[in-house]
């Protein structure tokens, strides 16, 4: 699915990851494009997390390669590879609770940027830049133990972007969210890729808010990779929503008429 | 940059008046006193220079004695076997302490280590040294050594007073620093530390390092000060755990309470010693079991709570 | 050496092996099912070793019979340690922070049981004299004190064993050490089992404790070296794994005495933590990899 003139960002090829018994991601393929958002879906268990630690470095894949700007990364440790523009933030919603916001934002700044890392006024800049784009002035010096669980995601987000990634890897930002506190969010994951110029992959479960920003979606099963494609070809796919519903559900749903399966006029 | 709460002038005023005091303070004093301070000192500096480490990242060190007890070694054998003068002497002591501390470093830190096991395991580094000096003909064994006896009470003194002002005002500028902000960052979450870009191997041997050194320089003048060593006055369990007693109540991660925390304990030590001798042992045991329970987060919590960070 | 020697030595290191196994199993219960270490075992092992002396020494309760008192008592006083010092600590949540912190007060209980000890009852070698008369066995003499306390040790361990294998609660516990959560899950109450192994893991200390005052000196500070190899042989024969113990603590009892007799005596300590060090860099470096689980 290569688009003409798209640079790639992030190439996985072949990538198989065990642990003990179970295979949680076996013989994947992806590419992933400067500048898009990808949406990566699936049920739980698929191996999607899983994926973001092997890109991330937390967690070595036993087979395959990964690349990186056009440069194999797999002998890079996880804060080498934060350097050279991955960040991510966490399924469990992990800032450093004992830290303020404020330091939050300066452990990404000063470590996470490699020999770019900033200080005085740059640092003051780009700290006050993120924080502002994810409405967290007021509570720069609260610290985040303190802060809601809505507060709190939005720190590592924050702290993810002072590492100044080109990547952006979102786990499950938006679960535990109230409408409302989902429109704002979903506003803000679409200003990123633009104010930050970051490319995005984003493991989520709320359909509405990808369908609304992704440009293109993958779908891991059992550690496979499904399909990928347009979201909204994606989601009609039969077997994503089997993948999803198991075939039962998926009989059953036919039948009440909530879906229109795939009947291409 | 940032977090400066208390470090205004008076009380910078105040500390440079308390080092005058110190500093002019063996020329008025008794031998009883200078001793007495001598003793203070070096829980100040082992007490600090286990806080740079342990306090910092929260990984808890219970065999600290040992780098302590490889200075007193390494002094002694280059004094009293090898003829070197007594500043060669030092600087050796500093330096096998700080190898002994890298070597155990590469081997601890590098490695995903649960804390409990991380602490067992220098207790027993402490113990193996112990065991070999008390074993080895060329260590001088069970009897250990006797050490010609310092020049004057005043050299010892003002050598710890300046390793204690390094120990302090290092701890001071690692507080400050983004380096000790990367450490604490290690303690809280170190997965995580390690994704954001912090080279948390490398960070975690540097500060260990330094951690040990100190300790080398004070068990080679205290080795001196107390003109003798043998094994278990050089790895003493009972000192590791004193140190580590302090620096915790006094508050893992604070610059100025493993400080304070010291003074008290050795005036502790001395008032009740004579009469109740492991008396105050159980006061420490019972603090420290009741400060941990009242703040997991440690002392600088509870500091913060009552300061309202 | 001529192989009679070697034999004693031996036989002399299973003894004191299956011992250390005891101990051992006390611990890798608690450290399996609540993942937090306590480092005070050695000090409730101490206590037992007292309780069993004192009975010995003003009632003259044998021994073996004065178990019926140590184990009961240290096992209550486990469960009021636990419920004192632990579960205000679990408040805390974080997983690491709660070892830490846990860690910590563990080492103050240890400062206090010691020094109480000292203060107590003096640092004066205390010994118990109870059934040291010889038996020959094979080429040598072995006292029969040793053989009781190998014979209790290995019968309470292979009990424990077969309560952990064959008993639901027993189940219960071994799937709570491999997956915490998962054990909630399935409607196991983990805290209660956090709350009843724990005081099981110092009952086991204490009994550990009687029987080795029977072979050894009696002294405060005695519990710290069986801290030690409780620990190491917690560490090679595998969580919650009974039967690893006891064949991790015949080796280690073994390996002692044999390399005490090229090493010397005061080596021994060194000796458990040589071992550990081999162990854990081997493991670390990918060899042993079944046993690294535990790490």
């Amino acid at each position: 699915m290569e688009e003409v003139g798209k640079k790639t960002l992030l190439e996985i090829k072949e990538v198989t990851k065990w642990f003990g018994g179970v295979n949680a991601l076996q013989g994947l393929n992806l590419q992933v494009y400067q500048d898009e958002i990808v949406g990566l879906i699936g049920p739980n268990g698929a191996g999607k997390t899983t994926l973001f630690n092997v890109i991330s470095g937390s967690f070595r894949q036993n087979l395959g390669e990964i690349s990186f700007g056009g440069q194999n990364i797999d002998k890079l440790k996880a804060f080498e590879r934060c350097r050279l523009g991955i960040a991510r933030t966490f399924q469990t919603v992990r800032p450093f609770l004992d830290f303020s916001v404020e330091e939050n934002l300066i452990i990404g700044a000063w470590y996470g940027r490699g020999k770019e890392r900033l200080s005085g006024r740059d640092l003051q800049e780009t700290t006050e830049k993120i924080l502002e784009t994810l409405g967290l002035q007021a509570k720069r010096h609260d610290l985040a133990k303190n802060l809601t669980l809505v507060e709190r995601k939005f720190v590592e987000v924050a702290r993810a972007l002072a590492t100044k990634p080109r990547l952006l890897l979102l786990d499950e930002v938006l679960s535990g969210l109230n409408p409302a506190e989902l429109e704002k969010a979903v506003q803000l994951i679409k200003n990123l890729s633009v104010s930050f110029g970051v490319t995005i992959i984003w493991i989520e479960h709320i359909m509405k808010a990808l369908l609304a920003v992704c440009d293109r979606f993958v779908v891991l099963n059992y550690g496979i990779k499904l399909t990928e494609g347009k979201p909204s070809e994606v989601v009609a796919d039969e077997r994503v929503i089997e993948a999803y519903l198991g075939r039962t559900g998926k009989k059953f749903a036919e039948r009440m008429g909530q879906l229109n399966l795939g009947r291409k006029e | 940059m940032k977090r400066s709460r208390m470090w205004k002038p008076q009380y910078l005023a105040l500390i440079i008046l308390l080092l005058a005091v110190l500093a002019f303070l063996p020329s008025f004093f008794s031998a009883y006193i200078v001793s007495f301070l001598i003793i203070t000192l070096m829980f100040i500096i082992m007490s600090c220079s286990w806080n740079i480490f342990c306090g910092f990242t929260g990984y808890i060190s219970l065999g600290h004695g040992m780098f302590f007890g490889a200075g007193a070694y390494a002094f002694t054998l280059a004094l009293v076997k090898g003829g070197l003068p007594y500043y060669y002497s030092i600087a050796l002591a500093a330096i096998v302490a700080g190898i002994l501390a890298f070597l155990i470093g590469l081997f601890l830190l590098t490695i995903r280590i649960r804390a409990a096991y991380f602490a067992m395991i220098t207790l027993g580094f402490n113990e193996i040294f112990q065991a070999i000096c008390a074993n080895s003909a060329a260590l001088g064994e069970s009897t250990g050594f006797t050490i010609p006896p310092v020049p004057h009470l005043h050299v010892p003194y003002y050598i710890l007073l300046g390793v204690a002002v390094v120990a302090v005002g290092g701890t001071y500028m690692l507080d400050r620093s983004h380096a000790g902000l990367a450490l604490k960052a290690i303690s809280q979450d170190e997965e995580v530390a390690d994704t954001m870009g912090i080279n948390v191997a490398r960070l975690k041997i540097i500060f260990f390092v330094l951690s040990g050194i100190l300790p080398g320089i004070v068990g080679g003048i205290m080795a001196w000060f107390w003109s003798y060593l043998d094994p278990y006055q050089g790895f003493n369990l009972v000192f590791s755990f004193q140190v580590v007693i302090i620096a915790i109540l006094g508050g893992m991660g604070t610059v100025f309470g493993p400080v304070i925390a010291s003074v008290f304990m050795t005036l502790l030590i001395e008032i009740l010693s004579t009469n109740l001798p492991h008396f105050y042992n159980i006061i420490f045991g019972v603090l420290v079991t009741i400060v941990i329970i009242i703040s997991p987060r440690g002392m600088n919590a509870l500091i913060g709570k009552i300061f309202h960070r | 050496m001529n192989f009679e020697l070697f034999l004693q030595l031996v036989v002399f290191g299973l003894v004191e092996g299956g011992l250390y196994a005891l101990v051992a199993s006390g611990l890798s219960l608690t450290y399996g099912v609540m993942k937090i270490l306590n480092i005070a075992h050695g000090e409730f092992l101490m206590v037992g070793a007292y309780v069993m002396f004192w009975l010995f020494t003003l009632a003259g309760v044998s021994p073996v019979a004065s178990l019926v008192v140590a184990a009961p008592l240290m096992f209550m006083l486990g469960l009021l340690i636990f419920k004192l010092v632990i579960v205000p600590l679990e408040r805390v949540g974080a997983s690491h922070l709660v070892e830490r912190s846990s860690l910590i007060a563990f080492f103050g209980i240890l400062i206090v049981f010691q020094n109480a000890a000292l203060v107590s009852w003096s640092a004066d070698y205390r010994v118990v004299s109870y059934l040291q008369n010889p038996i020959s066995f094979l080429f040598f003499n072995i006292s029969i004190n040793r053989l009781v306390v190998l014979g209790i040790s290995v019968a309470i361990i292979f009990a424990l064993d077969f309560f952990l294998r064959r008993t639901f609660s027993g189940k219960a516990i071994r799937a709570i050490t491999q997956d915490r959560e998962a054990g909630m899950l399935m409607t196991i109450n983990a805290d209660r089992l956090s709350f009843v192994c724990f005081g099981l893991g110092t009952c086991l200390a204490g009994i550990g404790g009687s029987l080795a005052g029977m072979l050894h000196v009696i002294t405060p500070t005695m519990g710290f070296p069986f801290l030690i190899k409780a620990f190491v042989v917690m560490i090679i024969g595998g969580l919650g794994n009974m039967r690893g113990c006891l064949y991790a603590g015949f080796l280690l009892g073994v390996l002692e005495f044999i390399g005490a007799y090229f090493v010397g005596e005061g080596y021994r300590s060194a000796i458990d933590y040589f071992i550990l060090v081999a162990f854990l860099l081997l493991v670390s470096h990918g060899y042993l990899g079944k046993f690294g689980r535990s790490l």
